[in-house]
């Protein structure tokens, strides 16, 4: 076994109207046992799976995804052109599986891109891509699928798009008699129904009817194809010319609409099977054929998809995601070992591993006699279970379980929407703010705050400086400061903070509070202090000019989109930093602060459904259920 | 003694190729003051133009300074398109004696805006609720067809998308729009959605109205083929007429397009030098019917919301937005 193997191998499928496609995912990238199933040997989609997983080694799968062409949107999934439907939630309790990921294929495909290698991809013309730009794709089979990809901080975020229903725009004659002959029968004629296999099979009709041939009758899409590669008919010939031509007038109608300088892709049951015929067809020539706009296209590659499981690692990925978004690194350090030592435990001692990794939650408020009856064990098993974990006990257990839990909880992923009910609303900016707040107590830095506490409480004189929202937070400190005894004062306007530090001396403490850390008029204000022989503590973010200045940063590291928000958690964060120092300083002088009371975090079981993690993604889990007040 | 934050006072702009619009923010969370716009010809340089405001306004020296203009910009040199000025963003900065300027395309500005518009400076036209968190479309016609769109990045942020999308090619839902294109396609060797959806895409639709229904066409400025468009008018010109309500069609056709293309179900926002000018008109032209009309889709495009920006400077309060998101 290699390092990068996963613990227990991973289970990926793609499920279209015809066929499941199952494999077995070891190690990332690494796919085996592939299997292609037909749906309509199996009853349902709990049949199918099941009918794979019979052909497997006994090996628990914990983590399941599942690519489906269909739209994918909440807890329900209903195969649009298959009767299959189920409730992802319902389904991954049946199966077993600790996450079950259900995604759009097209939405799977678009997120295998980052992941083709040189061999997976063959390019089609002239052009470079630009690193960590927009990427477009087209997928052309029974209907015409289109995405993007818009590069985000540390990934990608894919587009929930219906770019295929665009109207159609003809480029010349032939395709203006293609599109009056498509307007005698439909109202709207889209992209898509001319760039699919039924569009062939129209297009085909339309040049018939254009030099007045009778269309020979029926003939379907890959028998039009075959005939158009071997030369053998015609009309076929002009089909697949014009299909290729507009492919290419769709592709950079999406290319010039997303700015998309990272490349288009061209996947789907179509263009990948006709070969070297689509390097020679007219896609390119079309693709830049956009008038003063050349040049911005012809800078543009174009891609064909050949890798086969090309939607399978787009599925991998998108489970990965979620499984790193859903089990933070405290979380995975207790849950994971429970699932790594698994296996080595006795089966009663199991049926407890599994209850805490259904139910951590639940575990953590549940007392002894409540754990060992869920589990439908005796209360020294648990006891037991715990030991086996390296815990002292169930208390030392419950800990390790807590800090875990409680550090997972995504604050990337919290937004409050406008459905939100009010209660909704509290729990998840409470939840926010706690996650971050045990987020920089993992980060704290006892000698700073050491040091820090001793500087202000020998201090003669403390000024507390900050700009804009801040000065809030620097009266609060100037208010407790006060409270202590120590002579202090807050300056929030610029010119006065350059009189005030200009009267500072040694034994004076300036108290600066910037989470930027790059404020001019504060910097200024650090320089003086310094010049004049006073000590500069600064309640900063790291690696900042103002951390490097001052003599002791106490470090916040909160990034909070000020864009579009007030300052909120970072507001409090640097608050708690204040009460920090001021009850160590309290203590030093042996007074009576009272320390902020601890809060308890108790959060409601949700009922658990599946819920929509990104557009085309849903996920069920039991960490799901943990953290999903917070979405 | 005048509080000075950190950033302020700020100067914003709105440069385009004819005019150039500035306005005051003096503190964090004031409203933009001194509004006022400058004709860019009477103006030998950029920096030219900023003077000239500050003085004539009796503003101090800002200190940061954030605008819109209608070109590209891709690095510290920026010129315009058949336009004089042409500038280093940082010797400008130094000329300006600014701690900042940020400067940005004049639709990627119009972007920023969009996620904090105010009801009041919206015009609603028709499509159901938003769905939150989904992306926004945006659409511009005036000199030319500025598109763009703005992607939730699940973290309470928006990437702004900034692609070419005005020169998406055309698409005709009609017979006599057939036509219509057919003559442009004579004159242009690619019809973008731009050639229609702009102001001299108003005259272009002018013109290929004339030829279809042999009238020797006048030599007409945009606002001239507006003007003579609307029923009962002494000056009104049928093809002037035709012109309007085939670009109202033509921008629900590719609008409709945008927002398929982008999933944008948070709704389309247009903004741009014309469409805001035709008031409530606009609602009378077959714009939404039009933009829903996309066959099996109708239902997915009733439900978008479309909003005209009726803010008075909403690329203004765009380039405020950019300084903040940089703070």
């Amino acid at each position: 076994m290699t390092a990068n193997t996963f613990d227990s191998p991973r289970l990926v499928a793609d499920v279209g109207g015809t066929y499941a496609r199952f494999t077995l995912e070891t190690a990332p990238g690494a796919f085996e046992r592939a299997a292609t199933l037909r749906c309509a040997d199996h009853a349902d989609f709990h049949a199918a799976v099941s009918a794979y997983l019979k052909t497997l080694p006994t090996d628990r799968i914990q983590h399941a995804a599942v690519a489906i062409a269909n739209p994918v949107e909440g807890d329900e999934v209903r195969m649009t052109n298959y009767h299959w439907q189920f409730s992802i939630e319902a389904m991954r309790e049946r199966l077993g599986f600790d996450t079950l990921v259900v995604v759009n294929d097209f939405t799977a495909l678009a997120m295998a891109l980052p992941r083709l290698a040189s061999g997976d991809r063959r390019q089609v013309g002239g052009g470079l891509a630009r690193e960590r730009s927009v990427v477009g794709i087209l997928g052309s089979g029974s209907g015409l699928g289109v995405s993007g990809l818009i590069p985000a901080d540390d990934g990608w975020i894919a587009l929930g798009t219906e770019g295929g229903h665009a109207s159609f725009s003809p480029r010349d004659e032939r395709e203006l008699a293609i599109l009056h002959f498509a307007w005698k029968t439909l109202p709207h004629v889209s992209f898509e129904r001319l760039l699919s296999g039924p569009g062939l099979e129209l297009i085909y009709r339309a040049l018939a009817d254009r030099v007045r041939t009778r269309a020979a009758s029926g003939l379907s899409a890959p028998e039009i194809t075959r005939r158009a590669l071997a030369a053998s008919d015609a009309i076929c010939v002009d089909t697949l010319d014009a299909f290729c031509a507009m492919l290419g007038t769709a592709a950079a109608n999406l290319a010039v609409t997303l700015g998309a300088l990272g490349g288009i892709y061209i996947g789907g049951g179509i263009v990948p099977r006709l070969g070297e015929y689509f390097d020679r067809s007219r896609f390119r020539q079309r693709f830049e054929d956009k008038g003063r706009f050349s040049a911005y296209l012809a800078q543009i590659p174009t891609w064909v998809i050949t890798a086969e499981n090309a939607t399978f690692h787009g599925v991998s990925a998108i489970l990965a995601a979620q499984l790193r978004n859903l089990s933070g690194a405290g979380a995975s350090a207790i849950l994971g070992q429970i699932q790594r030592v698994r296996p080595k435990l006795s089966p009663a001692e199991r049926r407890v591993a599994d209850h805490v990794l259904a139910h951590p939650r639940s575990v953590l408020n549940d007392p002894v006699a409540e754990i060992a009856r869920t589990a439908q064990v005796s209360q020294p098993t648990v006891i037991r279970f715990c030991r086996s974990l390296g815990c002292e006990g169930l208390s030392d257990f419950k800990l390790r379980l807590a800090s875990g839990l409680t550090g997972t909880v995504p604050v990337t992923h919290t937004q409050v929407t406008s459905d939100d009910s009010v209660l909704e609303l509290g729990t998840k900016v409470l939840g926010n703010t706690a996650s971050s707040i045990l987020q920089v107590r993992d980060h704290l830095n006892r000698d700073s705050i050491d040091r820090a506490i001793s500087l202000l409480s020998t201090a003669k004189r403390v000024d507390c400086y900050a700009v804009g929202y801040y000065g809030a937070v620097a009266q609060d400190a100037q208010y407790k400061f006060l409270r202590l005894g120590v002579p202090s004062g807050t300056y929030i306007d610029p010119r006065v903070q350059v009189l005030a530090a200009q009267v500072l001396g040694p034994g004076d403490v300036a108290f600066i509070v910037s989470p930027s850390g790059r404020k001019d008029e504060l910097l200024a204000v650090a320089d003086l202090a310094r010049e004049r022989g006073a000590a500069v503590v600064a309640i900063t973010a790291s690696q900042t000019p103002l951390a490097r200045k001052a003599d002791v940063s106490l470090i916040v590291d909160h990034v909070e989109d000020v864009d579009l928000h007030l300052p909120m958690v970072s507001r409090v964060l640097h608050l708690l930093m204040v009460d920090i120092v001021t009850v160590g300083m309290a203590m030093q002088r042996q007074e009576s602060l009272a320390p902020p009371a601890g809060s308890e975090m108790d959060e409601p079981r949700l009922v658990p459904r599946a819920r929509t993690v990104a557009p085309g993604v849903s996920a069920a889990t039991p960490l799901a259920n943990i953290t999903s007040h917070s979405h | 003694m005048v509080s000075q934050q950190s950033g302020f006072p700020r100067l914003l702009g709105d440069v385009g190729g004819t005019n150039a619009r500035w306005a005051w923010q003096a503190a964090p969370g004031q409203p933009l003051s001194h509004i006022s716009t400058l004709a860019a010809r009477e103006h030998a340089s950029i920096g030219a133009c900023i003077r000239a405001y500050l003085m004539q306004q009796a503003l101090p020296q800002p200190r940061d300074v954030a605008f819109g203009i209608a070109t590209a910009v891709t690095g510290d040199s920026v010129s315009m398109t058949n336009h004089p000025w042409s500038f280093s963003i940082d010797a400008l900065r130094r000329s300006l004696g600014a701690a900042r300027v940020r400067v940005l395309n004049d639709f990627e500005a119009l972007a920023h805006a969009v996620p904090v518009l105010q009801a009041a400076d919206l015009q609603a036209v028709g499509g159901g609720g938003a769905v939150p968190g989904a992306a926004l479309a945006v659409i511009g016609p005036g000199t030319g067809l500025g598109v763009s769109g703005l992607v939730s990045d699940g973290n309470g942020g928006w990437r702004v998308i900034a692609g070419e999308g005005g020169h998406v090619t055309l698409a005709a839902c009609n017979g006599r729009e057939s036509s219509l294109l057919a003559v442009m396609r004579e004159r242009f060797s690619h019809v973008s959605a731009e050639r229609a959806l702009s102001g001299p895409g108003l005259v272009n639709l002018y013109e290929a109205a004339c030829v279809l229904d042999a009238e020797a066409p006048a030599a007409l400025e945009p606002a001239q083929v507006l003007a003579r468009s609307e029923p009962g008018v002494a000056e009104h010109d049928a093809q002037c007429e035709e012109a309007v309500k085939t670009f109202a069609a033509l921008l629900g056709t590719v609008a409709g397009n945008l927002a398929l293309t982008l999933g944008a179900r948070g709704g389309v926002f247009i903004g741009g030098g014309i469409v805001p000018r035709l008031g409530e008109r606009f609602s009378t032209l077959p714009f939404r019917s039009r933009f829903d009309d996309k066959g099996r889709f109708r239902s997915y495009l009733e439900a978008v919301p479309v909003w005209v920006i009726t803010a008075q400077a909403p690329a203004l309060l765009g380039a405020a937005r950019a300084l903040d998101s940089e703070a």
